[in-house]
This record gives C-alpha cells, structure tokens and sequence, in this order.
C-alpha cells in the first residue's frame, strides 16, 4: 500500500528525529530530558557563543557593534538562566521551566545573530562599525 | 578551490570543534549523573555558569582592545 503524503511526512520526520539522535551519540552529546539538563546545556552553548563572538572579533570576522550586542543578548539570557535555576532549585517548576523558555529563546537569537554577522573572510574594517 | 577558500573551511571546522568542546563537558556531566542515578546538581550548574564568567571576560576583553584599536586609527587619521 503506498503511504499518502500525510503518511510520508510523518515517516520523514520521524527518519530525520533518528537521524539528529544518531548524530548526537557520535559526537558525544546527549540529549537533555530535565530542566536542569537543559539548563546544563543553555551555559554551555552561552559559554560557547562569546568563546566563538570574542574569537571572531579578533579575527575582525564580525564587527565591534555586533559583538557588543552579542554580549547584551548573552547577558540577558544568562541571567534568565540565573533565575531558571534558582527557581528550580526553589522549588517552583513551573517559573523555572518559563524562564529557561525565554533564556533560550534569547540565545538562538544570539547564535542567529552571530551566524548572520560573520564574515568568511576577515577584513580591515570589520572592526569597526555595524556590519 | 584556493587556498584562501581552504583556510576558511578549516577555520569553520575548527570554531565547529571548539563548540562541540564546550558541550561535550556538559555531556559529560550529564552522563556522570545518569550513571550515578543522580540528576544535575545546583555545584554543577554553578561550574558552568563559571565557565561562561570566563568567556564573558574574554569577550569584554576583545571589546576592549578592539575599542582601543580603533580609537589608535582615528587619533593616527
């Protein structure tokens, strides 16, 4: 019997959740269940986009206004995550899961960010200035 | 393909690694905790929320030296 498309987007779907969960157990990762697992993960992809903003300047691969904002944006996330985990440790579930929520919403605007600010090549002006 | 094209993939493959890096540790402590039957901890949290202090610093600090940069360039103009 041949699958209609609802029948094969769900079979896709489902082939691409296998093939991301295969690739995280190569690389090493592990998929976060818990609020602090998840929270875990939050710091070190912080931790992981100022290494990568703070490399890239220095490499004049995004500009001084779009590593300064990338230091704003991290900043308030980081400290929704501050708060995530106090108040998981409180205790109080349901605030923590809400501001882990908004924490990472601010990061992957961060990384979209950063993604969308870096140059291939460096350039002499990159440096200064939004780019 | 030149080499210029080369050394930019290999600086991509290299910010790639670093990133893994930084969360393969987190993994790491993940999986400790498994094992023990154990969930992430308040200690472990705050070992991490250390580690971004640091990149934080290190960002602030390229801020700084590339500010300083550019004021040198405008005051040699």
């Amino acid at each position: 019997m041949k699958p209609n498309w609802k029948q094969s987007v769900v079979i896709l779907i489902a082939v691409l959740a296998l093939a991301a969960l295969a690739a995280c157990a190569q690389l090493g990762l592990v998929q976060p269940e818990t609020v602090p697992e998840k929270i875990a993960y939050a710091y070190g992809t912080l931790t992981q986009v100022r290494t990568q903003a703070a490399m890239l300047l220095k490499q004049k691969r995004i500009s001084l206004d779009a590593a300064k904002q990338i230091q704003q944006l991290t900043d308030v996330a980081r400290s929704g995550l501050d708060k995530a985990r106090d108040l998981h440790f409180s205790g109080n579930g349901t605030e923590s899961s809400k501001q882990l929520e908004l924490a990472t919403s601010l990061l992957r605007e961060a990384q979209d960010y950063l993604a969308g600010r870096e140059k291939l090549k460096p350039k002499a002006e990159a440096g200064r200035g939004r780019s | 393909m030149n080499v210029k094209a080369v050394l930019a993939i290999l600086s991509l493959i290299e910010q790639a690694s670093g990133a893994l890096d930084t969360l393969r540790k987190v993994a790491d402590i993940i999986r400790t905790r498994r094992l023990e039957g154990k969930e992430v901890t308040l200690e472990d949290l705050q070992t991490l929320a250390a580690a971004d202090d640091e990149a934080r610093d290190s960002l602030q600090l390229a801020i700084g030296e590339a500010e300083q940069q550019i004021g040198q360039e405008e005051a040699e103009q």
